[in-house]
C-alpha cells in the first residue's frame, strides 16, 4: 500500500522537477553559479599573489636596500601589479562570460525552440 | 544555531518515496540525456538530408524550422541532464541547520529509515533507542566501529531481540522520542564540530540513552570509557581526510623555494646548507599532521604574536616537541599564523653543522654568518633544536649562546627552541639565553589523550604493513607501553610499540589483511621487556591459585610462610590490590638459613617468571645518613636503587637485613611502600608499583629459636615479637605498611633431608650435562643431612658439606678419569662411589 501512494507521489515530484527545471536554474541555480565564480576570482586572485604585491609595493625586492634598488623595485613591482591585474582581469572576462551564458542559455534555448516550434506547425 | 529541530516525517510511505524518487531523478538523467541525443541526432539527420544550398541561406535559420526546434530541444535536455545531475550529488547541508533532517549523510538516512523498518517489523509502537542503535551498527561506519572493537553484530542480535520484545507494541511512528534523539545526536555533532550528522552520531546519542547498551557491549569486553575513545577513532580518521583535503589546497600557494611571495628575500647559500627547510616539507607532504596539543600550540603563537618573542618547547624527548613544531610549519603553509610568521619559512637549524665542523672551530662565524643571512633575507623564523647544545659548546671555549642571545637582542628575528628539562634547568635556564626564550611545558600526554594521537598516527602504519588494528590492540599499545617499557615517554614510545607490532603481524600474512589483536601487542611488549607475555595478560589469578605448589618445589618446610606469602599475593592481585601501592610489601622474620632467601627467589621466578627478576640491597652496607643519597641520588644524579627500579620496574625489591639500615633510609621505604614511588636524584618520579618488597630481618633469632624448641605456635611468636623486639627496632608506623610479617621456624632434621634431597638433584643435573647419571642412596643423603645440619645456621652448613663430599670426590674422579660419558655413578655412604661403565658402543 505504502509503496502504491509512494510511487504516485513519485511520478508527481517527476513532473514537478521538469516544470520547475527553470525556476531552479534562475534561484538556487544561479546562486550557486554566483558563488562558485566568486570562490574561483578569489583563488585565481590568491594565486597570483596580487594582494602580496601590493602590499609591499614600496618594499625593496631581494633585500637590496640603497635608493637604486627600491626604484628599480617599486618599478617592477608596478610592472608586475600591472601584468597581473590584466592576467586577473582577463580571467574574470572569461568568468563573467560563462556567467552571462548561464544566464542566457536556457531562455535563449526556450525562446528559439517556442519561435522554430508554433512557427513551424502555422 | 539553536532550537534545530527534527522535521522530516518517517513512515513506511516516506521511506518508499524516498528510495523510489532516487532511482526515478538517476533515471530522468539517463533519460534527458537519451532525449538529447534523440533530438540533436533529428536536427544533424535534418540537415543531411536537406538541400545543402538552403541550409547556407541565412533564411533556413530564420524562418521558423522544424530541425532548429528539434537542435533546441536537445540543447534543452542536456541542460536539463546537466543540472538534474549536479542536484542528484549534491550532498547534505552542513552544520548547523534549522532541520536535522538536511544534515544528515547518507548513511545517518539510512539509519533512521532502517530503525522505521524494524520497528515497523518487530511492532513496536514508536522508534526508540534500540531501534536506532540496532540500525546505526548496520551502517557502514557502524560496521567499521565494530570491527575496531573486535565485536561480531551476530553476538549482538539476540539480546537486542529480546530488548525489541520488551517494547511497547503498536502501529510504528518515528515519534517524540526518536526526534530527541536525533536532537541529541545533532547537538553531539554541533559540539564535536562536524560538518554532517553520521550515523555514528546517532549510535553515540542511542548508547547514552540507556544502560543496556553499555551492559550489551561490556559483555562483549567493551568498557565503558572505552566507547567513546574507540568512537572518536572513526571521528578522528574522517576528520584527518578533511583536514588533509584543506591543507592540500592551501599547500599550493606556499612557495617552496627560499624566495617568499613577496618577493623581498635574497639567497641565503650557506644558511640553506645548515638548516633544514620545514615549510617546503610540509608543502611536499613530509610532516604529519598534528593531532590535539591545541593548548599548547595556542600558547606559542600567543607568545610570539605578542611581541615577537622567542620561545623554548621543554619536554622530555618523544612527548612530541618535533610533532608541534610540524605543526606550526603546517599552519604557517596553510597561513593561518599570526602576521609575524605569514609569508615565512620555518627552517630547522642543525646544531652539529654549526658546532661540529672543522673540528668545532670557528663555531662563532658560522652561527653568525647563518644568522647574518636570516636578517638579510628577512623571510626565516629558525627552529633550534635541542638548544642546550649550543649552550654545551662551552666546553671547546666557546659559548654560543652568548652569541645568538645577542643577536635575539637586536630583534631582527626570534626563534623556536626544544629542549628538555634537564638541558632546560642544567644549561638553558642559567645561561643568558635563558630569559630571552618563553619557556611553554609541552608535557606527556595523558592515557586518552594519547589514545587519540596513535588514533590519528596509525592508518598509516596499518597501510604500509597491511594489517588493521583492533581498538584493545590500539588501547594496548598505550597502557602496555607505558607500564612496562620505562624507557621513552608518550606517545613516542606507544607509536613505537606499534609500528613494532604491525610489522611483526604484517610479515605474517601472505597478502591478506591481518588483525592486530591486543595479545599480539602483548607479546612483543612481553619479548622486549624479558617479562614473559604470559604473565602480563594470562589470567593471574589462575596462575596464583597453585602458587603454594610452585613454591614448595624450591622451599621446604615453611609451611605458614608460604601460605603467608601466596595468600597475600593472592589479595594483593585479586583486584584488592591498591594501585598506588607496591604489589605486596612483606617482612620476613627468622634465623638465617631457613630459606628467607629461597622463598623471595622462588616468588621471583613463579610471579614475575625469571628468579633474577630480583634487584637485592644488603641493608648492612647502608647504615649511615650519607647512604641515602646512594640509594635515591642527589645533586642531579641518579641512584643505585632508584635507577635499579627505572630499568626493571616489575621486579622482586629484596633488602637484606633491613633492621642495620639508617632510619632514614627506613623512612624512605615507609613512602616507598605507602605511595609506591619515589622522586630520584634527577626530579624523576620512579614507580615502585609493579615491584614486590620483601624486607628480611634476623632480629629475634634467638627468641624464635628458643620458642620454636618448647613448641610455640609460630603466630604467638610474631605477636610476642612485634610487641617487644621488633618495637624497639622499627617505628610502628613503619611496620604497618607491611601487608604481612612472616616468621621462618627453625629447620627440622626431616627438613634438611628434603633440601639435601633438593640440593643433590642440582648436582645430579649438573651432571646430567656431562651425559653421567647420578645415583645417590637414601643413607648417604640422610649422613649428609646429618653432617649438614646446625640448628643455627640451618640449611647452610649443608650446601658446603654437600660440596666437600659429593662434588668434591665426584671431580677427582672425573679428574683421575674414572668416570666416562654414559657411565653411572653411585653414590654410598661413608663416601664411596661406585662408577658403572657404560657398555661401548
Amino acid at each position: 500500500m505504502a509503496s502504491v501512494v509512494a510511487a504516485g507521489q513519485v511520478f508527481k515530484d517527476v513532473v514537478l522537477d521538469v516544470l520547475l527545471f527553470p525556476v531552479y536554474w534562475y534561484t538556487t541555480g544561479l546562486v550557486r553559479m554566483i558563488t562558485w565564480a566568486g570562490d574561483n576570482l578569489m583563488a585565481t586572485f590568491a594565486s597570483l599573489s596580487l594582494g602580496v604585491w601590493l602590499k609591499n609595493i614600496f618594499v625593496p625586492m631581494y633585500g637590496q636596500r640603497d635608493w637604486q634598488s627600491r626604484l628599480i623595485s617599486v618599478f617592477m613591482r608596478s610592472v608586475q601589479i600591472v601584468f597581473r591585474s590584466l592576467g586577473l582581469f582577463l580571467w574574470s572576462v572569461g568568468i563573467l562570460v560563462v556567467c552571462a551564458l548561464y544566464l542566457l542559455a536556457p531562455l535563449a534555448l526556450i525562446a528559439f525552440a517556442l519561435y522554430h516550434g508554433l512557427g513551424s506547425l502555422s | 544555531m539553536p532550537n534545530a529541530q527534527w522535521k522530516k516525517r518517517v513512515d513506511a510511505t516516506s521511506i518508499a518515496h524516498e528510495g523510489m524518487l532516487k532511482s526515478a531523478r538517476s533515471a530522468e538523467v539517463v533519460l534527458a540525456i537519451l532525449a538529447g541525443v534523440f533530438f540533436v541526432g533529428l536536427f544533424v539527420y535534418g540537415i543531411a538530408t536537406a538541400n545543402p544550398k538552403e541550409v547556407i541561406d541565412p533564411i533556413f535559420y530564420t524562418r521558423p524550422n522544424v530541425w532548429l526546434f528539434c537542435l533546441s530541444l536537445g540543447l534543452l535536455s542536456f541542460l536539463y541532464a546537466l543540472s538534474r545531475r549536479k542536484r542528484n550529488t549534491e550532498g547534505p547541508k552542513k552544520i548547523p541547520a534549522g532541520d536535522i533532517a538536511e544534515v544528515c549523510d547518507e548513511n545517518a538516512v539510512k539509519a533512521v529509515n532502517d530503525a522505521f523498518l524494524l520497528a515497523e517489523q518487530s511492532g513496536s509502537l514508536e522508534v526508540t533507542a534500540v531501534h536506532l542503535f540496532a540500525s546505526s551498527l548496520g551502517t557502514v561506519p557502524g560496521q567499521v566501529f565494530l570491527a575496531r572493537l573486535g565485536v561480531s553484530f551476530s553476538l549482538l542480535k539476540e539480546p537486542l531481540k529480546r530488548k525489541l520484545a520488551l517494547e511497547e507494541r503498536g502501529a510504528t511512528i518515528f515519534g517524540s522520542r526518536g526526534e530527541a534523539l536525533m536532537e541529541t545526536a545533532y547537538e553531539n555533532a554541533l559540539a564535536a564540530g562536524r560538518e554532517h550528522l553520521s550515523s555514528i552520531e546517532i549510535l553515540a546519542a542511542a548508547y547514552a540513552t540507556d544502560d543496556f547498551f553499555a551492559e550489551l557491549l561490556e559483555e562483549q569486553g567493551v568498557k565503558r570509557e572505552e566507547f567513546g575513545n574507540a568512537l572518536a577513532w572513526i571521528r578522528i580518521s574522517e576528520d584527518l581526510q578533511l583536514r588533509y583535503e584543506r591543507f592540500r589546497r592551501a599547500a599550493s600557494f606556499k612557495p617552496t623555494g627560499n624566495m617568499d611571495r613577496a618577493m623581498t628575500a635574497i639567497a641565503t647559500p650557506f644558511l640553506d646548507s645548515v638548516s633544514e627547510d620545514l615549510t617546503r616539507d610540509a608543502v611536499y607532504g613530509r610532516t604529519s599532521l598534528l593531532v590535539g596539543r591545541d593548548a599548547e600550540m595556542a600558547a606559542i603563537l600567543r607568545a610570539i604574536e605578542g611581541g615577537a618573542q622567542s620561545v623554548v618547547l621543554v619536554g622530555q624527548p618523544g612527548v612530541g616537541k618535533g610533532a608541534i613544531v610540524e605543526g606550526i610549519a603546517d599552519l604557517m603553509v596553510e597561513e593561518r599564523v599570526p602576521a609575524v610568521l605569514s609569508d615565512k619559512r620555518l627552517l630547522r637549524l642543525s646544531v652539529p653543522h654549526i658546532v661540529s665542523a672543522e673540528g668545532g672551530r670557528g663555531a662563532e662565524e658560522r652561527l653568525l654568518f647563518a644568522l647574518d643571512q636570516v636578517a638579510a633575507t628577512g623571510n626565516v623564523v629558525l627552529v633550534i633544536e635541542d638548544i642546550h647544545e649550543l649552550v654545551s659548546a662551552g666546553s671547546t671555549g666557546v659559548d654560543l649562546s652568548s652569541i645568538l642571545s645577542s643577536e635575539l637582542e637586536k630583534g631582527y628575528t626570534f626563534v623556536i627552541a626544544t629542549t628538555t628539562p634537564q638541558g632546560y634547568t642544567e644549561r638553558v635556564e642559567r645561561s643568558v639565553l635563558g630569559p630571552k626564550l618563553s619557556r611553554i611545558a609541552i608535557d606527556e600526554p595523558d592515557r586518552d589523550q594519547a589514545v587519540r594521537i596513535l588514533e590519528a598516527k596509525i592508518a598509516p602504519i596499518e597501510i604500509k604493513n597491511r594489517v588493521a588494528f583492533t581498538y584493545s590492540a590500539l588501547a594496548a599499545c598505550v597502557d602496555l607501553s607505558a607500564r612496562y617499557m620505562h624507557d621513552g615517554v608518550l606517545p613516542e614510545k606507544a607509536i613505537e610499540l606499534s609500528r613494532e607490532v604491525a610489522l611483526t603481524v604484517g610479515k605474517r600474512s601472505s597478502g591478506a589483511l591481518m588483525w592486530v589483536r591486543k595479545d599480539d601487542v602483548a607479546a612483543l611488549v612481553g619479548e622486549k621487556t624479558k617479562i614473559p607475555v604470559t604473565e602480563v595478560t594470562e589470567d593471574e589469578g589462575a596462575k596464583l591459585l597453585k602458587l603454594e605448589e610452585h613454591l614448595h618445589e624450591r622451599v621446604i618446610g615453611q609451611e605458614e610462610a608460604i601460605k603467608a606469602v601466596s595468600s597475600a599475593l593472592r589479595r594483593a592481585r585479586a583486584a584488592m590490590r591498591s594501585e598506588g601501592k607496591p604489589i605486596a610489601n612483606f617482612l620476613f622474620l627468622g634465623p638465617t638459613g631457613v630459606g628467607k632467601t629461597e622463598l623471595a627467589k622462588a616468588t621471583a621466578e613463579v610471579y614475575f617468571g625469571n628468579e633474577n627478576a630480583m634487584i637485592r640491597f644488603d641493608m648492612s652496607e647502608y647504615q649511615n645518613k650519607e647512604s641515602v643519597s646512594r640509594l635515591i641520588g642527589g645533586n642531579g644524579e641518579a641512584g643505585l636503587l632508584t635507577e635499579a627500579v627505572r630499568r626493571s620496574p616489575f621486579a622482586l625489591l629484596l633488602l637484606d637485613e633491613i633492621e642495620k639500615a639508617h632510619p632514614d633510609i627506613l623512612n624512605l621505604f615507609l613512602q616507598v611502600m605507602d605511595d609506591g614511588r619515589l622522586t630520584d636524584g634527577t626530579g624523576r618520579t620512579i614507580d615502585f608499583t609493579n615491584v614486590i618488597l620483601i624486607a628480611t630481618s634476623n632480629a629475634g633469632t634467638q627468641y624464635i629459636q628458643d620458642e620454636a624448641a618448647k613448641g610455640t605456635k609460630l603466630l604467638m611468636i610474631k605477636d610476642a615479637l612485634m610487641n617487644t623486639e621488633l618495637r624497639q627496632m622499627f617505628r610502628p608506623e613503619f611496620l604497618n605498611r607491611f601487608n604481612d610479617v612472616i616468621v621462618f621456624s627453625p629447620l627440622t632434621e626431616a627438613d634438611v633431608t628434603a633440601i639435601a634431597y633438593l640440593m643433590i638433584a642440582k648436582v645430579a643435573k649438573r651432571m646430567e650435562a656431562k651425559l653421567v647419571e647420578l645415583e645417590v642412596t637414601d643413607a648417604a643423603v640422610h649422613e649428609l643431612a646429618v653432617a649438614g645440619y646446625d640448628p643455627k645456621f640451618g640449611a647452610r652448613p649443608l650446601k658446603r658439606v654437600i660440596e666437600e663430599r659429593l662434588e668434591n670426590t665426584l671431580a677427582d674422579e672425573f679428574l683421575r678419569g674414572g668416570i666416562g660419558r654414559r657411565d653411572k655413578v653411585i653414590f654410598d655412604v661413608g663416601g664411596k662411589l661406585e662408577v658403572r661403565k657404560a657398555e661401548k658402543l
